[in-house]
């Protein structure tokens, strides 16, 4: 069913270190052999441009963590349907092809649709938000209902997750209508990526937001302290109580930069966790470099995922331990068992391992509990994938899943999980049964601590961006994985948003709003200083004393 | 004012653009990747492919741009094999995954 790859990397996926690959020149993109190898205990990412010399990033700040995640690299379907276009691409001039290509590994799990690149913010590590008199970027909501259309047509496994991202999204006047389209779609999943502003200061628009159909907000939230969260550290808590009020979930996502936020890890989990009826998860993006930058200032900001994970561990105690660290990928012995049951594809998180990672924690009688405390993971994973081998072989369904029943408890420590929770019936409902109703339950008593460390052109791995599975989806049909979009925008999020935005002065023209269209939030400091929300906000850490 | 042009995928912001074909010489595959990027900077040409193994290009341009000029800024040695006019909707229809 696959269709025929023809990658020069495909081959190096989860070959021992040191391996080839290709990546790209930081200062003229030329796409370059490359290699990634061990650095004394760190992985690094090393190539040479015939103009610009040598480049040799860090990669992964652990070699042994790096080669631990690698032994759940999965391989992927990808797509039956690539849309190579008119021009015939094939996928052979990685990453100037896309896409998707025929050379791409992975279906889309998550759609990115930009649907503003107007930003009531100007946050400096951000450059993607237009300024007076540049071109504004707002698809209409019939170029927004292709896209998903297009996504949704994605073949064998349809997209069913998108998120609306910006700028800021909820500058739009109708968001709430571009909502409800992914729903008249078919999107199961929809995900707002915000700031969280307007949620806070619009009494009511959470509510709007999840009757028209918001599974989740994905709010960026970089500290707990002025000096970490000049963005939203005083508005966070209003943007919360406005959630709590429509039982909306937030994801918080924090950007991670050395000797910014480093050492306020375990203070967000804390935060995260005293809101936990509201906060679902956070997902932790250690910084991606935009533009050009010196390798003394890289140094001195970069953090990778291992070394991110070991800030966790120290900020926590030790609660949270790297052990308790997953790499995406592990879950398709999950998808892979289900397949063989089902005899139908599904769903899929088949990108590279060195993408990124998560855990569950729990909280249990005041304390928080990692969720592989109680769950043997990796034996569960490997058995499944064993009972999934013995049916491809011929053996019995029937039999293989009541291996499955009969073994599933020795998986979980009865002793140490949360009472609450009846895992090994939720388990065997999900893996054998396809009942997932217990699985909102699961979600709603934990929080998910993830990480995704997208890449800039430095640490650039096309091996990576062949299994991105978190595509963009652009207003001329073309499909572009994240990291592709970002690292060269000059093709991709630059050039079609040129192409398919207006100018400032026709944009003025039509706008309906009451303020200027790129009027910036201002704050008033004391007000909300003063609001009970952020008094009972911030303050002592309550579970990692 | 821009002109917006309604098409089966939502408006564009084109009507029709020229598909040009074309043999060229490279030395390598990293060089033809490079000059396929190059070229894709230019504003007047909008999505395209160089391919080493045969040499051969496809790129779609704006009708305003000078495809001649534009190639020849790039490649040393080109040779255009057709050009035609399309409708833009086309290359949508092309990039699209349902229809």
């Amino acid at each position: 069913m696959e269709k025929k790859k023809q990658s020069v990397v495909t081959n190096s996926y989860g070959a021992d270190l040191p391996y080839a690959t290709r990546s790209v020149c930081p200062e003229c993109k030329r796409t370059l052999d490359a290699q990634v190898y061990d650095n004394n205990g760190k992985v690094n990412i090393k190539r040479t441009c015939p103009e610009h010399g040598e480049f040799d990033e860090v990669y992964w700040d652990s070699t042994s963590e790096f080669n631990r995640a690698k032994g759940f690299a999965s391989n992927a379907r990808g797509l039956l349907n690539t849309n190579v276009g008119i021009t015939e691409n094939t996928g052979t001039n990685c990453p100037y092809d896309c896409g998707l290509c025929t050379n791409h590994h992975s279906h889309t799990a998550l759609a990115n649709i930009a649907v503003t690149n107007r930003c009531d913010l100007s946050c400096w590590y951000c450059f993607f938000y237009a300024k007076e008199g540049d071109p504004i970027y707002e698809p209409t909501v019939d170029q927004i209902r292709n896209m998903l259309k297009n996504m949704k047509h994605q073949q064998p496994v349809p997209c069913n997750a998108v998120q609306f991202t910006g700028g800021e999204p909820t500058l739009r006047e109708d968001m709430i209508d571009i909502i409800k389209v992914a729903r008249e779609e078919g999107y199961q999943h929809v995900q707002l990526n915000t700031t969280g502003m307007t949620i806070a200061f619009n009494e009511g628009y959470a509510q709007a937001l999840r009757n028209a159909g918001v599974s989740t907000l994905y709010v960026s939230f970089d500290g707990t302290t002025e000096k970490t969260n000049p963005k939203n550290l005083y508005e966070m808590p209003k943007t919360i109580e406005e959630c709590r009020k429509a039982g909306l979930g937030i994801v918080l996502v924090p950007t991670l930069i050395k000797g910014i936020n480093d050492g306020d890890l375990g203070n967000i989990i804390d935060f995260a966790l005293r809101n936990v009826d509201v906060i679902r998860g956070i997902d932790f993006q250690p910084v991606s470099f935009v533009g050009r930058m010196p390798k003394s200032q890289r140094e001195a900001q970069r953090i990778t995922i291992p070394s991110a994970i070991d800030l966790i561990e120290k900020q926590t105690n030790g609660v949270i331990k790297p052990k308790d660290f997953f790499t995406i990928p592990c879950v398709s012995s999950v998808t892979n068992f289900i397949e063989t049951i089902t005899n139908s594809p599904q769903y899929s998180l088949d990108n590279h391992f060195a993408c990124g990672a998560a855990t569950y924690i729990f909280i249990e009688e005041g304390k928080v509990v990692p969720l592989p405390d109680f769950i043997d993971v990796e034996g569960l994973f490997k058995f499944l994938n064993e009972r999934a081998e013995a049916i491809k072989l011929g053996k019995s369904k029937t039999i293989e899943s009541a291996k499955l029943l009969l073994k599933i408890k020795s998986f979980i420590n009865e002793e140490k999980k949360p009472k609450a929770l009846n895992l090994a019936k939720l388990l065997f409902n999900a893996l054998v049964k396809h009942d997932y109703s217990a699985l909102g339950e699961f979600h709603k008593s934990s929080l998910f601590i993830g990480m995704m460390h997208f890449m800039d052109p430095y640490n650039y791995d096309q091996q990576r961006v062949e299994r991105c599975d978190i595509h963009y989806a652009m207003p001329d049909g073309r499909v572009i994985p994240f990291c592709a979009f970002n690292v060269v925008p000059e093709l991709y999020r630059d050039k079609v948003q040129t192409q398919y935005s207006v100018s400032w002065d026709d944009f003025k023209k039509n706008y309906k709003g009451s303020d200027s269209p790129l009027a910036k939030y201002k704050r008033d400091t004391a007000k909300l200083k003063d609001d009970p929300a952020f008094k009972n906000a911030y303050g002592e850490n309550k579970y990692f004393k | 004012m821009k002109e917006w042009f309604e098409t089966k995928f939502g408006s564009a912001p084109y009507k029709e653009v020229s598909i040009v074909k074309f043999s060229f010489e490279a030395d390598s595959h990293e060089d033809t990747a490079f000059k396929q990027y190059t070229l894709l900077l230019d504003a007047g040409v909008i999505q395209g492919h160089l391919e080493f193994s045969t040499k051969k290009g496809i790129l779609i341009f704006e009708t305003n741009a000078n495809p001649k000029e534009i190639l020849s800024k790039e490649l040393t040695s080109v040779t255009i094999d057709s050009e035609e006019t399309i409708a833009y909707e086309k290359v949508m229809e092309s990039n699209n995954m349902f229809v």
